[in-house]
């Protein structure tokens, strides 16, 4: 870890998640480390299947009891994975706030957002229902719910996508977490309204000091937000820079690769054909020996195939898991999106 | 009256799932299960159709002591009048079975179309026919048998009538359902547009369609109106005595149930062993059909499910 | 919710019509003259028929006769019975307790057993309690329930004499009686409640509250069951029809004179008002029962309120 920045809220060291599947074990995470600390924004870019909700849900211990989840998440000191169930349940929604992809989905139907509201804050701060109310109704206040207090008897179905989003934002930070983790969540909104749940999120983080990490399979998302950012490709972290010079200086193959997915789409004629990564990611079931990348890398020598390059342990902020990284460049003509 | 209502109570009879179905790591178990109990249920009917042959003596004919003990000569013992239970047990299987399919049949004869031109035509026309079943399915289907036993007097016809009128209104509901979301698809309103008529919709686009869900109804069917028959021979409606069947085997079993409880343990367990087997079968049959090809639900994996989509196409989806 | 208890009221008005006629379509359709079977025996002369087809109104138009018996109902009058010529309500009302007793101990068997099992199941889908519930329950949806009377006599009055098989004696004759006819209702309810479980289990909208840190017991009682229950009180309105036509068969067997055992003599005496009055009563507490059940799941989710037409 490099000594200039304060201790770690967060440090994952060798995360793994494997589940039991027919026909073998299918690995989900494979050994991540990553660091998050007091009040920052980290990025944790990849698409599908690459292993980042596997990771956050990890965090939360919120896997079944089938997964096995080894390596350590070490939170304020403590290492969550051997924490008790009971102990637990005081971590999640107390010190750790949890964002989901699909507001549509994230909100029990049947029970009005109130209830829903008051819930963390009864449960953690011990709160009489009236006092719940009322702080329930700045929060909904507070992420731009208008007229919050009559808002409270409502049930989810009544709100847009994004209202809702903006209502699972505000039952996320109630107790003030010091970490928040957000799961995709603008993908299953409207784009319209992509960018201010995504402010919104950014802004409330920034004021209360909760540190943020942003899960998303899209770099122009992360990119807004993120201080650093942690790209993944089949449940391993790849590259890990300062959000920054990723974009400006991206040096494993697949970061370039994205990159150039976003700036070409930009410079494409409309009728043309999207630019793909030419390949398609590991079967999670049977990881090879050598580099997950190196089957689809422009840059894969016959040494990659075999070794499985890994980043370097100290944790220091930029790191590349590559044994041929794309060379640095110090300008880039890049056009990032936003 | 226990297994009939499920299917009165939903529209969809898939409500009831696979006895394995969606359970971690027990895959494969229902469609084992359901392979299983269409075995047993080829050979049960074999064995009834054989019965002839198989029985040890006649099912009328006294062969013994009254309520003598199951021996190795009479296998399920002898009955309050000394009659083998066995044999009564094979030929009135016969009996319950025929009319459980014959009521099947002219349930499914009359409910089927009626349920798919209801849903098909729609409206007003559709709506009416659907309020006038609700009226039937507004009596339990066994209170609906007995208003038909009342009017025709009892006897095995009146089984077959009683049993029938109780079902086509469910089959009628379910297959106005089914027929209502085909409809609103889209290759219907392509075929309406290339000029097909209604008939030929219904017959080459519609039917092949509901036809699984169909299948399962029928199937699980055999199971409901085997018990409704059997009841309504069980309260003295059906055969007349001495000629065997099931339920009214049971009624008969029932006075003598403190010294000779192997009457109606035959009896029981075949009426048993059919529901069952029809459960499972149309369990079976609607885990295969209407989930596609025999797969099972899909995993309940969050992150790993959708491995594979190409990058860019998802990066484009979410730029602005 | 106003608008919508008023919906589901007005939409039940066409079906009691509905049913009014068709059990008033017995009489019509029942081959012979009521009035003959009425004097049967009696050797009755032309004019003792005619005066008598006169009384019953049977001189007059189908349409007229229906709405003289529309009004007779409205009233409350179910008619008199052709065989203790008293009014048939009155010989209802009389057996209506035993039948109400049944029902309702029927009932609490089949909502313990089955919420208890189903939860159980549900909650550890593939444990060792699963797989027993299901077991138990695809097996109790199968036998019939009059056989399962006949083995549960065998067993816990025969042989083990806990209980009476017969009568009305004491609380403890409801028992045997409740059991027989509850069970097959109990594995009903642990199958649905099982399912939907299961499915609630994997919302995401549990993976949230989990994120919240609320514990199991709670997990289940606020979220879990809420969602699940929904679908299972639909059933259970619709199952409690079948506990009265259930109890015909159970009344007869355990000697309980309710209206099951009604129904059935009737039947057999041919005592058409009789049986008029009772399918038509049981139809009616069945079209009522379903409509609170309709009116309790939209104060328990507030999206059917909204109603399917959307």
């Amino acid at each position: 870890m490099s000594a200039a920045g304060p201790d770690p809220l967060l440090e994952l060291r060798d995360l793994r998640v494997r589940f039991a599947v027919p026909g073998g074990t299918l690995s989900a995470v494979n050994g991540v480390d990553l660091v998050v600390r007091p009040g920052e924004a980290v990025g944790v870019v990849g698409e599908s299947g690459s292993g980042k909700s596997a990771t956050c849900l990890a965090i939360l211990g919120l896997h079944p009891r089938t997964a096995q989840v080894s390596g350590s998440v070490v939170f304020q000191g403590r290492d969550l994975l051997t924490l008790s169930d009971r102990a637990m349940r005081s971590v999640r929604g107390r010190e750790i706030g949890l964002v989901y992809q699909d507001p549509m989905a994230a909100l029990n139907p049947v029970r009005s957002i109130g209830a829903q509201l008051r819930e963390p804050l009864m449960l953690h701060q011990g709160m009489t229902r009236r006092q719940a109310n009322e702080r329930a109704a700045e929060l909904l206040a507070q992420v731009g719910i208008y007229n919050p207090a009559r808002q409270l008897a409502a049930h989810p179905h009544e709100f847009s996508g994004g209202m809702r989003q903006r209502i699972v934002i505000a039952m996320a930070v109630a107790c003030r977490p010091p970490l928040l983790l957000a799961d995709e969540p603008t993908t299953a909104l409207d784009v319209s309204v992509q960018a201010q749940v995504l402010d919104l999120l950014a802004e409330l983080t920034r004021d209360l000091g909760i540190a943020l990490v942003l899960i998303s399979h899209d770099l122009s998302v992360v990119s807004s937000v993120a201080d650093r950012v942690a790209v993944m490709y089949a449940g391993q972290v790849v590259e890990r820079s300062p959000a920054i010079s990723l974009f400006e200086d991206p040096r494993h193959p697949y970061t370039a690769a994205l990159l150039d997915s976003i700036s070409e789409v930009d410079d494409l004629p409309p009728d043309a054909l999207l630019p793909t990564i030419p390949g398609s990611p590991p079967d999670l079931r049977a990881l090879p020996a050598g580099c997950p990348f190196a089957p689809r890398c422009p840059r894969a020598q016959e040494h990659c195939v075999r070794e499985p390059p890994s980043l370097t342990p100290d944790l220091s902020d930029r790191d590349v898991a590559c044994w041929h990284p794309v060379p640095a460049r110090n300008a880039s003509p890049l056009k990032v999106a936003r | 009256m226990v297994a009939v209502t499920v299917v009165e109570g939903v529209a969809a009879p898939a409500t009831v799932e696979a006895p394995t179905g969606g359970q971690p790591g027990r895959t494969g178990g229902g469609d084992r299960f359901g392979l299983i109990a269409c075995a047993v249920g080829v050979l049960l009917v074999l064995v009834l159709l054989l019965a002839p042959v198989l029985a040890p003596s006649d099912p009328t004919s006294i062969v013994g002591d009254a309520r003598g003990h199951p021996s190795a000569a009479h296998w399920f013992g002898l009955d309050a009048l000394g009659r083998d239970v066995l044999s009564r047990t094979l030929y009135g299987g016969r009996e319950t079975l025929v009319i459980a399919l014959l009521s099947t049949f002219f349930a499914a004869l009359v409910g089927v179309p009626l349920g798919m031109l209801a849903g098909y035509v729609g409206r007003w026309p559709g709506g009416v026919t659907m309020r006038v079943m609700d009226v039937f399915l507004a009596f339990p289907g066994l209170l609906l048998a007995l208003v038909i036993v009342t009017i025709r007097g009892p006897g095995t016809t009146t089984v077959v009538a009683a049993v029938a009128v109780s079902f086509a209104p469910v089959f009628a509901r379910v297959l106005y359902g089914a027929t209502q979301r085909v409809r609103n698809q889209e290759y219907v309103a392509a075929a309406r547009v290339v000029g097909c008529g209604p008939a030929r919709i219904l017959a080459r686009h519609v039917f092949p369609v509901i036809l699984p869900e169909l299948i399962v109804v029928l199937s699980s069917a055999i199971g409901w109106t085997t018990l409704l028959s059997a009841t309504l021979n069980f309260l003295g409606f059906g055969v007349r005595p001495p000629a065997p069947e099931w339920g009214a085997d049971l009624a008969a079993g029932l006075s003598h149930i403190s010294q000779a409880w192997w009457i109606s343990t035959a009896p029981g367990v075949a009426v048993t062993l059919v529901i069952l087997l029809a459960n499972l079968v149309g369990d079976h049959l609607g885990g295969r059909l209407t989930r596609g090809g025999g797969r099972r639900r899909r995993p309940a994996r969050r992150d790993t499910g959708d491995a594979g989509v190409p990058v860019a196409e998802a990066v484009a989806k979410a730029k602005e | 919710m106003l608008a919508y208890a008023l919906r589901r009221i007005v939409v039940s008005v066409p079906l009691l019509v509905g049913v009014s006629l068709l059990v008033f379509l017995i009489l019509r359709l029942i081959p012979g003259d009521p009035a003959q079977i009425l004097l049967f025996g009696a050797n009755p002369t032309p004019d003792m028929v005619a005066e008598l087809r006169h009384q019953l109104g049977l001189d007059q138009s189908a349409p007229a006769q229906y709405w003289l018996y529309a009004q007779r109902l409205v009233r409350g009058d179910l008619g008199y019975s052709y065989v203790t010529n008293s009014p048939v309500m009155s010989e209802i009302a009389a057996r209506l307790p035993y039948t109400i007793e049944l029902a309702l101990a029927a009932l609490g068997v089949a909502l313990v057993l089955g919420f208890v099992t189903g939860i159980l199941a549900g909650m550890w889908p593939g444990s060792v309690i699963d797989r027993i519930a299901t077991v138990v329950s695809v097996l109790g949806l199968a036998v019939p329930y009059f056989w399962l009377a006949q083995l549960l006599v065998l067993i816990f009055a025969v042989r083990l004499g806990w209980l009476p098989a017969l009568g009305l004696g004491g609380p403890t004759a409801i028992v045997l009686p409740a059991l027989s006819l509850g069970l097959g209702f109990a594995a009903i309810i642990t199958r649905l409640l099982r399912s939907s479980l299961i499915e609630v289990y994997q919302q995401p909208y549990l993976l949230v509250a989990r994120a919240k840190g609320m514990a199991p017991s709670r997990l289940l009682v606020r979220h879990a069951l809420r969602n699940a229950v929904g679908s299972v009180v639909t059933v259970i309105g619709l199952q409690i029809g079948n506990l009265f036509a259930g109890a015909v068969a159970i009344e007869i067997i355990f000697g309980r004179p309710g209206l099951g055992q009604y129904l059935v003599s009737s039947i057999q005496q041919k005592d058409i008002p009789a049986i008029q009055g009772v399918v038509l009563f049981v139809a009616v507490v069945y079209i009522g029962v379903n409509l609170l059940v309709d009116l309790a799941h939209g104060v328990l989710d507030p999206r059917v309120r909204l109603g399917w037409s959307r």
